[in-house]
């Protein structure tokens, strides 16, 4: 098989992704609606993010297909950047609808007493994209294991139902992010990846589906 | 030592309507519920007027006699929220 020839596939399992997250959204988002809750608030967000990040991301892997570029630039190009930086909002908005309450104040204070962060970052995204697109991944990673301890701590402590496949669908998305970070250099790793994805948004779409249809 | 919870405007809610539901389904009187929705009688008249404008709760009788009773509505309000908040828990979300 051809080393592109993964790439069709991979687009398509992101696409499948980009649904199901599209879909605990819309579920997180009544959820809101109807308890008020800020978290829920801040979890639908991040789901929001997430499909918006998978759809980008369908939609540059389609024009890269159709147009023949070369795998290395869809690894860096704007697509996927675009997709590392929904992605990477999404797990920051994730963290937060777990710290509020605990630490909320404090990390809100990280943003809000910054001199314009992005200035710096902008300053990598022009000489390093590479490095700064490894950079979202790594900094995805850490929000996520953050949000996995959390996770596992209530998981432990309240055995809540249909916690347990959204804690593995979120341990699934950090070991595709380790793939990302760590062995991201050819169409067999980016399907890989994809797939793991899927995998964990595929679980956690499950428990969201169980509760929701009961 | 625990943290002390505070109820949410819906919880409260909630309570005041599982509170209405009886399982005998039999109408409840007002003491009946403030007393199992542990609630003072101001915030407790209030929230109930709400809920019968709202349709979700049925007023019968008048005077010393009148007895509460839970809609569909409030039911399917009450289902709701048992899904919703079993969401949040399996996301492992104190709400």
């Amino acid at each position: 098989m051809a080393p592109n020839a993964f790439l069709p596939i991979a687009t398509f399992v992101n696409l499948v992704s980009a649904v199901f997250t599209l879909i605990i959204w819309y579920t997180a988002y009544k959820a809101f609606r109807f308890l008020g809750s800020v978290k829920m608030l801040f979890l639908s967000i991040s789901f929001l993010l997430f499909s918006l990040g998978l759809f980008s991301q369908t939609f540059y892997a389609t024009a890269a297909l159709v147009e023949s570029i070369a795998l290395p630039r869809l690894f860096v190009g704007e697509g996927y950047l675009l997709y590392s930086i929904l992605m990477l909002a999404g797990y920051m908005v994730l963290a937060f609808a777990y710290s509020i309450g605990e630490v909320g104040a404090a990390a809100l204070s990280v943003f809000a007493y910054r001199k314009n962060p992005f200035n710096s970052v902008t300053r990598l995204f022009l000489n390093f994209r590479v490095f700064f697109e490894y950079g979202v991944q790594v900094f995805s990673a850490a929000l996520l294991l953050y949000v996995l301890v959390k996770v596992y701590e209530e998981y432990f402590s309240r055995k809540a139902s249909y916690a347990a496949p959204i804690a593995v669908g979120l341990t699934l998305l950090f070991i595709q992010l380790l793939v990302r970070i760590f062995d991201l250099d050819s169409a067999f790793d980016y399907l890989f990846a994809s797939i793991i994805q899927l995998a964990g948004f595929a679980l956690i779409f499950y428990a969201v589906w169980k509760v929701n249809s009961k | 030592m625990t943290k002390e919870r505070y109820r949410s405007r819906v919880s409260i809610i909630v309570d005041v309507l599982k509170a209405v539901e009886s399982e005998d389904n039999e109408d409840q009187r007002l003491t009946h519920i403030m007393s199992k929705a542990n609630l003072p009688y101001n915030r407790f008249s209030s929230i109930l007027s709400d809920l019968v404008s709202k349709g979700l709760i049925a007023e019968k009788g008048s005077g010393e006699k009148k007895s509460y009773a839970l809609t569909p509505k409030g039911k399917k309000y009450v289902q709701e929220y048992e899904k919703f908040k079993k969401l949040s828990e399996a996301f492992g979300l104190n709400i």
